[in-house]
């Protein structure tokens, strides 16, 4: 009996399979399960896009309700900067929609958007909200975090772009704005690998 | 011919003498070393043990890939019910955002103008919401938004029959399937009246010094139809010009300056609108449904605000 067992443990020892045949296996194996890894992303990444689309349209819906409230008959439009609803001026920035003289220069209000907790409503959900602002009078100056370092925590980015129209009072001041709302994501991303939804629309003067 | 009972076999079987070897004369061992790799492959079948264990790594690799199968198509279908939720969720905002953006307003002298009689001066548009429980829908959820408005369905006049009733509620409903089971689950209600109804409804509630909401939206349940499935959280708030919120209707804080240029302030409504995937929205039982930390944890939330033009 111990001289078979050691035959049979020689024999088996040589019988091994070679390279060749472990690196083709190995191969297929790793063809078969790639493909079937690929498919994970593929599903979480679609219903990401549809509440992104979503959010985003109801962003650039609530800024553009926001624009078209006033602060005093002299004092500009209003657009909310923080994630508290409340009409403080705390929560809101005040954007000139006149210049001192003649037409007022584009302006500029990037945000930065992430998950919070709504703490003025009762049941208190979990929803995007403004997290960062920066405002420009004179034209585009993005923020460094706008370009590449979005503050931790951040989904969304938006820009808000006010422009004078053609049509022009007798003061010579522009007078319907016209507003363009770009939400981009993932915010983490640099400026040129974002999806980008664009809004548009017209909001009065005065 | 005497042949010896081996020989008489070796002839049978037409056994040359120099292919025939006795297997005793070689040992294997020798001959495991000496013959080439595939003749000794050839010479050799697999052993039992040997193929238990390939048949056992197959089997826990093929357990392997069902599992993951069954996860990818868990993850799959649970990504679709999250698509179909927050598609669900944009119709209803939508609509939402299109009846609120065209309800009847007044303008800033009550009484006067938009053909209401003046007891509408303490409410200054048709307008009630109701946040948290006292609702008037039928089985009306607690900690949940109801609101009810007129839209005005052609240019304004002295007739109350262009204009008609719309409103949006959370609900539960029950469900008998084939085999006699009962489910209830909540759903986003849009309860319209068209002009050709509603004007009755108007006429009575106009009549009376102090008309409520119950005379005026009459068989909710009959003129509703779900909106969106799986609704959790419907809160409205009307922001004014100052942070006290408006409870009493809208009122445009028009203030005339020297110059008679009067501004806009206040008045936008904010809608907020929670809903569960279907997948999480079977797991949580009707008690736990307004659940805070449900929401939180397995709703997606949206927000929406609306300007409401004065006239």
């Amino acid at each position: 009996m111990k001289s078979f067992s050691l035959n049979a443990t020689s024999r088996r020892l040589p019988a091994a399979f070679s390279l060749t045949e472990v690196v083709i296996a190995m191969g297929v194996a790793a063809v078969a399960f790639t493909s079937i890894i690929a498919l994970f992303p593929l599903g979480l990444n679609m219903s990401k896009e549809s509440y992104e689309a979503t959010q985003a349209a109801l962003i650039a819906q609530s800024i553009l309700a926001d624009l078209r409230d006033q602060n005093s008959s002299t004092l500009g439009k209003l657009i909310q900067k923080t994630g508290s609803n409340a009409m403080t001026s705390a929560n809101y920035e005040i954007i000139p929609m006149t210049g001192t003289s003649g037409p007022p220069a584009d302006r500029y209000i990037y945000l930065a958007y992430d998950q919070q907790i709504r703490t003025d409503a009762t049941n208190s959900p979990v929803m995007l909200r403004p997290c960062a602002s920066s405002v420009s009078t004179n034209g585009p100056n993005e923020p460094s975090w706008f370009q590449t370092n979005a503050p931790a925590g951040a989904i969304l980015l938006v820009k808000v772009s006010i422009k004078n129209t053609f049509r022009m009072s007798a003061t010579g001041k522009a007078n319907p704005q016209r507003v363009d709302v770009t939400v981009e994501s993932p915010a983490n991303a640099p400026a040129t690998k974002r999806v980008q939804y664009i809004f548009s629309g017209v909001i009065p003067q005065t | 011919m005497n042949l010896s009972p081996h020989l008489l076999l070796r002839r049978l079987l037409r056994i040359q003498n120099h292919t025939y070897a006795t297997p005793v004369l070689v040992r294997p061992t020798i001959e495991a070393h000496l013959t080439p790799f595939i003749l000794r492959g050839f010479a050799r079948a697999f052993t039992l043990i040997e193929l238990m264990a390939a048949t056992t790594v197959l089997s826990v690799i093929l357990l392997m890939m069902v599992g993951m199968q069954d996860q990818m198509s868990k993850a799959w279908s649970n990504s679709n019910r999250r698509t179909d939720a927050t598609r669900e969720a944009r119709a209803a905002c939508l609509l939402m955002a299109q009846d609120l953006s065209s309800f009847a307003m007044r303008g800033k002298a009550f009484g006067q103008y938009d053909s209401f009689p003046t007891n509408l001066t303490t409410a200054p548009v048709p307008f009630y919401y109701f946040n948290g429980s006292g609702g008037i829908a039928p089985g009306g959820a607690t900690e949940c938004a109801q609101f009810f408005g007129l839209i005005p369905q052609a240019s304004k006049s002295n007739n109350t029959g262009d204009i008609a009733l719309v409103g949006y509620y959370i609900a539960s409903t029950n469900q008998t399937n084939v085999n006699g089971f009962v489910t209830s689950s909540y759903n986003l209600y849009r309860y319209y009246i068209p002009p050709s109804n509603a004007v009755a409804g108007i006429a009575s509630w106009l009549s009376s010094a102090n008309g409520t909401a119950a005379t005026l939206f009459t068989n909710i349940a009959a003129n509703s139809e779900i909106l969106a499935r799986n609704a959790s959280n419907l809160q409205i708030k009307v922001y004014g010009s100052t942070n006290a919120p408006v409870t009493n209707g809208f009122n445009f804080s028009n203030v005339v300056s020297t110059s008679s240029k009067d501004f806009y302030r206040g008045n936008k409504m904010g809608i907020e609108l929670s809903f569960y995937p279907e997948d999480s929205a079977q797991k949580i039982t009707n008690s736990a449904w307004m659940n805070k930390t449900n929401i939180q944890k397995y709703a997606r939330s949206f927000e929406f605000k609306i300007d409401c033009p004065k006239n």
